[in-house]
């Protein structure tokens, strides 16, 4: 294919040609590619452009830790920016992008900015835009949020789609014994001999390929291993990424199920969102290699020894042939030895003194000791390296080198953020440099490389162990175990982390996508930003995509050296879920769009829907809003179903009322109790309208409650309290009175309501009843359990909302819609009506019925002017607190009817009312609902205000509505609006 | 009988729905669902358990969270102190404890087939293997916020009771989440 693509190496499928785009222009790589690896082998260096400086960025590494290889992938809605080219699969079709560039990647205008770099130093932001200098001009926050949309359109790296996203995603959910993340030797090793015990084993891998640093090697059989770990039926999750580990043992996880596809089955969702609940877990996430700081770093050619090793040995991709390779440790010869084989031209540069190494280091592979990279020459590419030796404590330039490529090996840092998740500090390691997972108490277990061990076999006996260590700790043996010692190289890794360049300013790199120079860490410690959670946010070191997985060790080091303390003193910054970046797809699942939240509708719903209902969401419940005739608006329609209520008959659904079955024998003494009013008495057949209070006096909630015999009642509550009300009686029956033989159960679901109002009501009813005489005789507030008159039974109570003759049938839910049909046959025949929440609102509001919006929690029985029906003769929940001095005040807001002085005027609810010449702060009341009086014609509303009606006899008040603007003169009048006597619904 | 309209008619589309030509989930949703809840209070429960093991010629009665699965009828304990019974109605005296119909307050959905655990769990968190969760086991849970009962008669055959008025809603998801198995609704 090319140059960089070399024959009998690699684990792509050469027989299958892939063809991509790379900034509209068309390529081709192989089954198993990455993109980065198709890239490379297409000798496509620079990929991106870096955020602040402009600087061109190529591949740097082969894995999650990618800082430079960051691009978009997709076009249109599916634009997804920010992908790391290293673990992006590549799929036919697949177009990418660089990012951060105008008008690409190769030639950018952007680039301007490195030359002004030394106007961008840590702080920029802060110091220029909170306060200009010299003049300090326009300090404080209003100049900040002058400046801050400027810096937030020229922030961020890629451009996220605004166009809905496509995808499909969901959440998933599993149990295992034991759960190992990664599939390295350890990995591998701890999934055999826990699977081998019987346990129930899920094995996770982020990458496509089951292996970590084994697909590195150039004989490595996947296929092999993949059957051998199905045969012991150990579960295997590749693709997928454990980002976070929380309490007892949830381990969060990000499955890429469709991002490798080019043709999608929509069947299928892109990412799953998985959370596995384990006994015991096991980590094996490796450990990432670092970069080394010294000028010029981060030119594209610039990459990981190890990144190297596995594009040739999985991709077959030389990726230079001319290769430098920097390290301060031994695991880079063997990929040293590799590249050569290959056919490159390596030299190595080995920060410590002499070592003993194998013959081919002598002979074909030159080795400089106590030689490090010192500056890299060349711009888009590598020209030459410029090395240096260490002489007083500084370093001095001693020879340039000409090469393509230099490779990097600073050491190594396993990957601890997994068990950091749990609050477990790392703790630093010197003999190893670098960070080591720190102690748990949980069923957690370290193993591989993340634990500091670098030796394969020492690995695999360490996957071992934590298997025997997860078995020990689940209980079901008492094995004897040990973890082998962290390390395993030869000779000693030897401290490089920043080879120092003369010049004043160097651009030595140690975060490569938000260029955080090591004199950006210097100036942050001149500044006094010495922790490293400081020095993090004001340079923003670690804060990228990598999450600081690349640099934060060089950082720390850097600190460490300034505040003359030890790495183990500084510490290091604290690693948060995610490891890796999610979709907020991922994380919203399937409960987008129509089911961002459960629907609930009532077994009417399709009926009312038929019948030309136009619905509103009331808390979860769909309920229909009018019934508009032809071009009727919201208000024309509203107003003439009210209307044709208070005229003829009407029919509502009021299905998501709430419905409680009461049943015992203390039923009667444990209703009595949760009420105010008192019901002990309550005939059989008959309702009782109740008002509940909360333990400090406070109104909870108001409903009816039906005695259906001696010991079985119905209670209703509002829609919005049903819950609530549920919940409060199960936590009395289980708490408080729990001698109580009563039973509760909630019975919503059971029964379909509908309302029948109007001063036709009962004639429609009478000739839909099997037996009429029933309804003709029912008092007010008296039930009848009867029969429609196709036989199905149902339940049937005189109660009025609306103020006018009114009755409620409730009905089993699979025959409402039956009883719907019934009940319109003969409503229509009265010129009646459906009606919907607008007008059953406006219909309450003329009688000065209350609702939630006026029992809000603040509101006690005598506010609502219903303290008349508490009982002073029993005790029930309430009943001591109600008497406080504070909730019998003569100030209190009190439940009043409002009026506009001038007719045509309108008011909202949430008006505040005021005094005329204190029109400010709380005013002395409020409108809680309003409406359109058909009766009336004009605008009413119900509310509160202190001290009641009386108090504001005759007295003009000013409705006050500042957002909306508004002001308008009122007067109080009482809330019951129409027919206070009650004559119509008692008629 | 009079004719029940099931929360489901407007989108119960009976048919396969095949994935790779595969079907792994098969739906049916439990037509004219007859359901009692009875339930007794702790000084009862001896009494309660005497007269229910005799009235329905029982051994004994299943324990928490299991159920007992007859020819006509089956039996589950939901909570310490209440059972549904399925496909039969019993009396109870008021000294024992109460009995209540709630046969219209669930859309009950028998789920079944090879990736009906692995449907199921991709909505409730509840582990369903079968060596924790074994058949004739019964569970609460919720599948998007919204409570629910799983009855397990067998593996990978469930029973899902979901409250009525959310049952579109639900049913709606779970056939989203079913294409990549392949499905099958089946006749009621």
């Amino acid at each position: 294919m090319t140059s960089f693509r070399i024959k009998n190496y690699g684990k792509v499928n050469r027989k299958k040609a892939i063809s991509f785009k790379w900034e509209n222009k068309k390529y081709y790589g192989y089954e198993g590619d990455s993109l980065a690896s198709a890239l490379l082998a297409n000798n496509i260096k620079i990929v991106g452009r870096s955020f602040k400086y402009h600087r061109p960025r190529g591949i740097m590494s082969c894995g999650v830790e990618e800082s430079g290889g960051l691009v978009t992938i997709g076009s249109y809605d599916k634009r997804d920016p920010n992908v790391r080219a290293t673990t992006q699969e590549l799929y036919q079709g697949l177009t990418a992008y660089g990012q951060n560039a105008f008008p690409n990647v190769n030639f950018d205008l952007g680039e301007i900015n490195n030359y002004l770099s030394r106007f961008f130093a840590a702080g920029f932001y802060y110091k220029t835009f909170m306060g200009i200098p010299p003049f300090e001009w326009g300090t404080g926050t209003s100049i900040w949020m002058v400046f801050e949309k400027f810096i937030r359109k020229a922030a961020g790296m890629g451009k996220l789609s605004t166009l809905p996203d496509p995808d499909n995603y969901e959440h998933a959910h599993d149990f295992c014994d034991v759960l190992i993340v990664g599939s390295g030797p350890a990995g591998i090793a701890a999934a055999k001999e826990a699977a081998d015990k019987k346990l129930d084993v899920i094995l996770v891998e982020q990458d496509s390929l089951l292996g970590g640093d084994q697909l590195g090697d150039r004989v490595f059989n996947v296929d092999e291993v993949y059957s051998e770990l199905k045969n012991l039926n150990i579960r295997i999750l590749s693709k997928t990424t454990a980002f976070g580990l929380y309490d007892n043992c949830v381990m969060g996880l990000l499955e890429k199920v469709t991002d490798h596809k080019a043709e999608v089955n929509d069947s299928l969702p892109r990412q799953r969102f998985w959370t596995i609940r384990a006994k015991h877990i096991i980590i094996g996430s490796g450990s990432l290699e670092r970069h080394i700081a010294f000028n010029n770093n981060d030119v594209p050619g610039v990459m990981t020894v190890n990144a190297s090793k596995h594009y040739l040995n999985r991709y077959g991709v030389l990726t230079g042939k001319n290769i430098v390779i920097s390290t301060n440790n031994d695991s880079a010869y063997k990929t040293a030895e590799s590249l050569y084989n290959a056919g490159a031209k390596v030299t190595v540069l080995d920060v410590r003194q002499d070592i003993s190494l194998p013959p081919i280091f002598k002979d074909k592979i030159p080795v400089r000791f106590q030689t490090v990279p010192y500056n890299i020459n060349g711009s888009r590419k590598i020209k030459s390296i410029d090395l240096a030796t260490i002489t007083d404590s500084s370093y001095k330039k001693i020879d340039t080198i000409i090469c393509d490529q230099v490779l990097l090996s600073g050491g190594w840092s396993p990957v601890v953020h997994l068990l950091s998740h749990r609050g477990s500090s790392p703790t630093w390691n010197i003999d190893n440099l670098c960070f080591l997972p720190g102690n748990t108490k949980e069923n957690i277990s370290i193993i591989g490389a993340a634990r500091g061990i670098w030796n394969r076999e020492e690995c695999i006996k360490s996957g071992i162990a934590g298997a025997l260590d997860a078995m020990n700790k689940m209980g079901l043996t008492k094995t004897n175990y040990f973890f082998p010692k962290e390390g395993g190289w030869k000779n000693p890794i030897h401290p490089l982390y920043e080879v120092k360049h003369k010049k004043l300013i160097s651009k030595s790199f140690v975060d490569y996508q938000h260029d955080v120079t090591t004199d950006d860490i210097r100036l942050a410690h001149r500044e006094g930003f010495e922790s490293v959670e400081h020095l993090k946010r004001y340079t923003t070191l670690g804060m990228a995509n990598d999450q600081g997985k690349m640099g934060n060790i060089i950082a720390i080091s850097l600190m460490a050296d300034l505040l003359d303390k030890k790495i183990s003193e500084v510490g290091t910054t604290v690693f948060r879920p995610p490891y890796t970046p999610i979709a907020i797809g991922a994380l919203a699942g399937r409960h987008v769009g129509k089911h961002f939240r459960p629907l609930r509708v009532t077994p009417m719903h399709q009926w009312n829907l038929d019948n030309g209902a136009v619905m509103i969401e009331a808390g979860l419940y769909q309920r229909p809003w009018y019934f508009p005739k032809k071009n009727e608006t919201l208000t024309d329609s509203y107003i003439r179903e009210a209307t044709i209520v208070r005229k003829s008959v009407g029919m509502c659904d009021v299905t998501s009322l709430g419905k409680i079955s009461i049943q015992g024998i203390d039923s009667t003494e444990f209703i009595n109790r949760i009420y105010a009013n008192p019901f002990a008495k309550l005939p059989i057949n008959k309702t009782r309208y109740g008002i509940m209070l909360r333990d400090d006096g406070i109104v909870m909630d108001d409903g009816t409650s039906w005695r259906l015999s001696e010991n079985e009642y119905l209670m209703t509550t509002s829609t919005a309290q049903a819950g609530k009300v549920m919940s409060w009686l199960e936590e009395l029956l289980q708490t408080r009175w729990t001698d109580l033989k009563v039973n509760v159960t909630s019975v919503s679901e059971q029964w379909a309501a509908v309302a029948i109002s109007g001063p036709k009501s009962r004639d429609v009813i009478k000739s839909c009843v099997e037996n009429s005489i029933l309804i003709e005789n029912l008092p007010f507030m008296g039930f009848v359990s009867t029969k429609l008159i196709d036989g199905i039974p149902c339940r049937i109570v005189r109660i009025s909302f609306s103020g006018e003759l009114g009755y409620e049938i409730y009905i089993e839910s699979d025959y409402a819609n039956t009883m719907m049909n019934l009940l319109w046959r003969e409503v229509k025949k009265f010129n009646g009506c459906l009606y919907g929440l607008e007008a059953l609102g406006a219909l309450r509001v003329e009688k000065g019925h209350v609702t939630g919006a006026e029992l809000d929690g603040r509101v006690t029985i005598e506010d609502a002017g219903l303290g008349k029906m508490a009982s002073s003769k029993k005790s029930y929940v309430g009943s001591a607190m109600r008497k406080r001095g504070v909730l019998n005040s003569l100030e209190r807001e009190q439940l009043v009817g409002f009026f506009p002085i001038n007719k045509k005027h309108t008011f909202g609810a949430g008006t505040i009312v005021c005094e005329k010449n204190s029109i400010k702060g709380f005013g002395v009341g409020r409108i809680t609902s309003v409406t359109h009086s058909p009766e009336l014609g004009h605008w009413i509303g119900i509310g509160f205000v202190k001290g009641g009606k009386e108090r504001w006899k005759n007295i003009t008040l000013i409705g006050s509505d500042p957002v909306r603007n508004k002001q308008m003169e009122l007067k109080v009048v009482s809330p019951h609006m129409i027919d206070p006597e009650g004559k119509r619904m008692h008629v | 009988m009079f004719k029940r309209y099931s929360a489901l008619d407007s989108n119960y589309f009976t048919g396969s729905y095949p994935f790779n030509n595969k079907i792994n989930v098969s739906f049916k949703e439990y037509n004219n669902l007859n359901l009692q809840q009875i339930a007794c209070w702790p000084n009862t429960l001896p009494n309660f358990e005497s007269f229910v093991i005799d009235e329905l010629n029982l051994s004994n009665l299943p324990g928490f969270n299991k159920g007992i699965i007859n020819k006509e009828f089956s039996l589950w304990r939901m909570e310490p102190l209440k059972w549904w019974l399925l496909n039969k109605n019993i009396f109870l005296s008021e000294n024992l404890g109460s009995t209540l119909d709630m046969s219209h307050a669930f859309t009950c959905l028998i789920i079944s087939g090879n990736e009906a655990t692995s449907l199921l769990n991709r909505h409730i968190p509840i582990d369903l293997r079968e060596n924790i969760l074994s058949h004739t086991s019964s569970v609460s849970s919720s599948i998007h916020h919204v409570s629910i009962k799983l009855i397990k008669f067998s593996n990978n055959n469930y029973y899902l009771f979901i409250p009525r008025g959310f049952a579109l809603s639900i049913w709606e998801i779970l056939i989203n989440s079913s294409k990549q198995f392949g499905y099958e609704i089946l006749e009621r």
